[in-house]
């Protein structure tokens, strides 16, 4: 944007004029607010495409423009292409938003090793309640074997004693 | 491990869950037939995937771009064989005009009128909103037709050139047809005015235009240092030698003969500035280069912004009388070089020194000296007819050699019977009488018997001087000896030959009966042919190119899309394979997962 500016700036329009912004000029919020300047949007005669304000029906302007595709520019210190730095975004976020859900898997992983071991200990196994189950069934059955073996003992000693 | 039934269950969910996201992205994949949707899913790929999404994007605008110039290439055809059919037209009227009863004459001229009608309609042409032929001024018709069938060129010189247009990445080119190229011809030609009482024989060195630097016009800015170019009389290539040669060997200059304009390519590995809104970048208007700074990146090339060598001179004749004869009784003329607003001063007409009794080449300190093997030779100052100037030029080269004037060419021939080879040092700064003798500043080397011949005609400039200088850029201009006397106002013109023009002068001659006038003239119709066969050459050329260029373009896009798809492209059979044994494992964990959640402890009592 502000390269365009630049270079759109210097330019003339076919009504002779020069010093207008192509873009609207922004120091915050750029991609959100991102507009062409109300002197174009009122009338695209104010579209400069020449450097000469004594031969107005130039294109070098635009072609500058369009160069600008390929130029090398200056973004946070780097020397890069516009192609190779809206690349290097897509490549920037798609490496964090992949690490982000390596990461949440990860730690997905490691919660349910975690709740797993917490289930083992106070997790209610049906196996192990059914062999539980069986186990009190057959030392119910015994203890009351036990004690019917005990009641017909008790009842032939009273049979006995009568 | 002791298993919970939470703890199975989350398992089971988690299973499930996993593979219906696996079953989501494969869906989502062929749906889309492509494995990568999304960054996250390999940046690396994604990144390069941006860059050839930009290349192809590029190249559709490219291929657009060269589809219109195409299409132009085609119009243009159509137009250049349309003028060169009405010229041809024209030569066979002008050829059988003495022949053709007076009561056809008239036809002829309305036949001219049609086809003067026609080329302006064809000059007009439009493609969408654009006029064709109107340069950089694209929108407004570049042709105008006047009463008198006269055509004013509305163009502006700045304006002329064809819209500079991308063809390629780094390839930037004028393609297309500006309406000087198609109308005009860089071709100088000399002719008197169809009304002129004067019907004898003019001579010009039409084709000696010269680009002339002296001390007033020869500097140019390099990165804010001045370059100064040699002065001297130049042709168009031997001065982008010259440039060349100041700027050094990391440039290369050229010039386009068919455009009049100097081209200088930066070799260097880095950016360079001209200078041209330096106040002392004098040699800015002789190149032709606008008051405005270039900045030319590597590899880039950096072209004149006008045609400077466009000098025409209009010649008026100031007071009638003879052709020859003593200089004080001739005619006298006057000449312009901006179109007729300012005048000379009034002048002797010359006859380049075929005027055999009274001579009229004046031989003087500034144009006296020229240079035999390294050795200057000085001819006598005085005033010469060619003869008399041949017998001195003899005179002071001594024995051995022998001069000759030929009154029919107005060339003079210096001929060397020394027995070895001699050069003449035409090229030397101090020759200063190369120019009045009709000799281009290179040297000549000449074996024993053989001679050297003059360039072109011998004699005074257009403005009357001796030597070559940034007025008279080396145009002459001399009348015949055997003529008739010439008429105050008679006018003349050395200028580049015009369609419209050669067509009007046709139409004024046919309509004034005058047939000397189109005897004399004939010739340029066959110039003109000749210069729309090389126009229509040119874009022939450039349409090849296009095709070419599309063709370029279409292989490459092909190839970044294969490239492309095979980074991107899903392979369906593939995914259908996984997709299939994903599907029928989700559902038999589906099933089971239904089946683990309706067993109770009951199951286990049965």
């Amino acid at each position: 944007m502000t390269e365009v500016n630049a270079i759109h700036g210097t330019g003339y329009n076919p009504g002779g004029t020069t010093g207008v912004n192509f873009f609207e000029n922004l120091t915050r919020d750029y991609a959100a607010n991102l507009d062409i300047s109300d002197e174009i949007k009122a009338d695209v005669n104010y579209i400069a495409v020449t450097s000469s304000a004594s031969n107005l029906s130039g294109n070098d302007i635009a072609l500058a423009i369009a160069d600008l595709g390929t130029a090398d520019v200056t973004i946070g210190g780097t020397t890069t292409t516009y192609v190779s730095y809206s690349a290097s975004i897509a490549s920037t976020i798609g490496n964090l938003s992949q690490n982000a859900q390596n990461l949440s898997e990860y730690h997905q992983n490691l919660l349910d090793m975690v709740s797993n071991q917490r289930e083992s200990v106070s997790g209610v196994s049906i196996d192990e309640e059914m062999s539980n189950l069986i186990k009190f069934q057959y030392a119910y059955q015994a203890a009351a074997r036990l004690i019917n073996v005990a009641d017909t003992l008790m009842s032939a000693l009273i049979g006995i004693g009568r | 491990m002791r298993i919970s039934e939470s703890m199975r269950y989350r398992l089971f969910q988690s299973c499930i869950n996993s593979m219906g996201q696996q079953l989501t992205d494969i869906e989502k994949k062929i749906s889309t037939q492509k494995k990568i949707n999304a960054p996250s899913d390999d940046p690396l790929i994604f990144a390069r995937c941006v860059e050839y999404d930009s290349d192809l994007s590029v190249g559709t605008q490219f291929n657009d771009n060269l589809q219109r110039l195409k299409t132009l290439v085609g119009m243009y055809d159509t137009s250049m064989s349309s003028i060169d059919d009405q010229l041809a037209t024209l030569g066979e009227m002008a050829a059988g005009y003495d022949s053709v009863d007076t009561s056809l004459r008239q036809s002829y001229v309305d036949e001219l009128q049609g086809i003067i009608e026609h080329l302006v309609t064809v000059g007009n042409t439009r493609l969408g909103n654009t006029y064709i032929f109107g340069g950089q001024q694209a929108d407004s018709s570049p042709f105008r037709l006047n009463n008198d069938y006269s055509v004013t060129y509305m163009v502006s010189a700045g304006g002329e050139d064809a819209t500079n247009i991308y063809v390629d990445s780094s390839q930037l080119g004028q393609y297309g047809l500006s309406g000087r190229e198609a109308f005009y011809s860089t071709t100088k030609i000399a002719f008197g005015n169809v009304s002129n009482a004067y019907q004898g024989d003019i001579y010009s060195n039409t084709g000696s235009f010269a680009y002339v630097l002296n001390a007033g016009n020869r500097t140019m800015y390099l990165n804010g240092a001045a370059v100064n170019l040699t002065a001297g009389v130049y042709t168009g290539n031997t001065l982008a030698q010259e440039i060349q040669t100041r700027l050094g060997a990391d440039y290369s200059v050229a010039f386009d003969s068919t455009t009049r304009k100097f081209v200088i390519t930066n070799n260097t590995t880095g950016s360079v500035t001209f200078n041209w809104s330096n106040a002392g970048a004098t040699a800015a208007g002789a190149l032709g280069f606008d008051a405005v700074d270039s900045v030319v990146a590597a590899g880039e090339t950096e072209m004149s912004d006008l045609d400077t060598g466009r000098g025409a001179f209009i010649v008026k004749i100031a007071a009638g009388g003879a052709t020859t004869g003593a200089l004080a009784s001739r005619a006298t003329y006057s000449y312009s070089t901006d179109g007729g607003l300012t005048w000379s001063a009034a002048m002797s007409v010359s006859t380049g020194g075929a005027d055999t009794t009274a001579g009229d080449i004046v031989i003087d300190a500034t144009n006296n000296t020229f240079y035999r093997n390294g050795a200057a030779v000085t001819l006598a100052n005085g005033t010469y007819t060619g003869a008399g100037l041949a017998a001195q030029m003899q005179t002071q080269l001594g024995a051995g050699y022998s001069v000759s004037y030929d009154a029919s060419t107005r060339k003079f021939g210096i001929t060397n019977n020394t027995g070895s080879v001699v050069t003449f040092n035409w090229s030397n700064a101090g020759a200063t009488a190369a120019g009045v003798l009709g000799f281009d500043n290179l040297d000549s080397v000449i074996s024993s018997g053989n001679t050297d011949t003059g360039d072109y005609d011998a004699g005074m400039f257009i403005d009357g001087s001796g030597v070559p200088n940034a007025t008279n850029n080396r145009i002459k201009f001399a009348f015949g000896t055997t003529d008739t006397t010439l008429s105050a106002n008679d006018t003349f013109q050395v200028k580049d030959l015009s369609v419209f023009e050669l067509l009007k002068n046709f139409k004024d001659a046919f309509e004034a009966g005058n047939s000397t006038w189109v005897s004399k003239n004939i010739g340029h119709i066959e110039t003109a042919r000749s210069a729309a066969t090389k126009t229509n050459a040119v874009v022939a050329f450039q349409g090849t190119r296009a095709e070419m260029l599309i063709e370029n373009n279409d292989a490459r896009k092909n190839r970044i899309e294969e490239e492309k798809s095979q980074l991107v492209s899903a392979d369906t059979a593939q995914l259908g394979t996984e997709f299939t044994v994903l599907l029928n494992t989700y559902q038999t964990l589906l099933a089971a997962f239904s089946k683990m959640q309706s067993i109770t402890i009951l199951n286990y009592l049965t």
